[in-house]
């Protein structure tokens, strides 16, 4: 199955593009550690690798779940699948 | 009866390989065929077959299939028209991509100028003409996203009372129509091929003028996608996406005022971008 999320890398910045809603995300520099952070770890995981406060993880993880590019598995967060262009 | 079959008989309209047939008044299809035919595409569009009714009813065929309909209006119903004929191109196009937005030459290279509505896109092409740039476009890019090229688009400029005030002095041309209050008028100075593409420009109105800044590819993809371009044709989004992030690579990105109503700020931008693309390697 084609994934419905097509990435592009320009500069080290990435804009991820939602195929069925026809939506650009640019993650910035913030969105992207938290992104690429997304493997299987939960909120509390990922703020301690991150060093930074639950609050502010969680609510990053919210608006890159409602962009539908991370999704949960389990307790923890993992990257919708994206291909790369 | 020959009177009514000369009546009835399309007007053909040759835009380079793209042959439109345009059947309608006589006072409008006729001016609207002397803007489109400024434009001489070389990517082989099918044949487009066009019928304007007695109530300004428009509509617009390809190989049987129909592309768009439309209400004419009363006042404008010329660039309403060729509005129409030159978005069907668009969705036609296979080889091109397409962004709307200006184009000019400088020194060999092509610069495509872009930006919301009343940014100054066509003030800013005018002035860098008048300055002796080339020109390929106030309205389409057509890029070529596998060699980094643009080509022209060179329908004429379609100049409101407050666009012409911005630029000033209108370059050498002639003016090909008037519809309402909008002056169709083609430059003199034309390219006649595709140039390499040196810089996409996003025209920011509010910045001074002539000041030239890097901007990031990134955001300027998303400056492309939020301005009409292929990326609009959603069926079409997961081959032009990656077309659009090839192209981005290979070119340079910035942002430039535009020009203002004082003359200072209508100086200088030709050396501006002649600048930066000598420094890109031009």
């Amino acid at each position: 199955m084609s994934p419905s999320l097509l990435g592009t890398r320009l500069d080290g910045e990435v804009i991820l593009l939602d195929l069925k809603s026809a939506r650009l995300f640019h993650l910035d520099a913030w969105s992207l550690r938290v992104w690429e952070a997304c493997d299987g770890r939960d909120a509390t995981a990922l703020a301690a690798a991150l060093d930074t406060a639950l609050d502010r993880v969680s609510e990053t993880l919210l608006s890159l779940a409602d962009a539908g590019v991370i999704h949960t598995e389990g307790p923890g967060w993992v990257q919708s699948t994206v291909g790369w262009v | 009866m020959g009177l009514r079959f000369l009546r009835s008989a399309p007007l053909t309209v040759r835009m380079g390989s793209w042959q439109v047939l345009l059947r309608g008044p006589r006072d409008l299809v006729a001016p609207a065929a002397a803007i489109l035919e400024c434009v001489q595409l070389t990517e082989a569009l099918p044949e487009h077959e066009v019928v304007v009714g007695r109530g300004g009813r428009a509509r617009g065929t390809a190989g049987g299939t129909e592309l768009w309909s439309s209400d004419l209006p009363r006042r404008g119903a010329v660039s309403g028209l060729v509005g129409q004929i030159v978005a069907a191109a668009t969705v036609l196009l296979r080889r091109h991509l397409f962004v709307h937005g200006g184009v000019v030459g400088i020194e060999g290279r092509g610069w495509v100028l872009i930006g919301g509505s009343g940014a100054g896109k066509t003030s800013t092409v005018g002035v860098l003409v008048r300055e002796g740039a080339l020109y390929l476009s106030d309205e389409i890019g057509l890029l070529d996203s596998e060699r980094a090229f643009v080509a022209p688009f060179a329908l004429p400029m379609g100049l409101k009372p407050w666009t012409a005030k911005a630029m000033g002095d209108l370059p050498p041309g002639r003016e090909i129509v008037t519809d309402g209050d909008t002056r169709y008028y083609l430059p003199d100075r034309r390219a006649a091929s595709a140039l390499p593409i040196a810089g996409l420009v996003v025209i920011d109105p509010t910045a001074p003028a002539p000041t030239l800044a890097p901007a990031t590819r990134a955001e300027t993809l998303m400056t492309l996608a939020e301005t009409p371009s292929t990326m609009r044709y959603r069926e079409r989004l997961e081959e032009v996406f990656p077309a659009f992030a090839r192209l981005l690579r290979s070119v340079r990105c910035y942002t430039l005022g535009a020009p203002g109503p004082t003359p200072e700020t209508r100086t200088g931008l030709v050396d501006v971008l002649r600048h930066a693309g000598a420094e890109s390697g031009g």
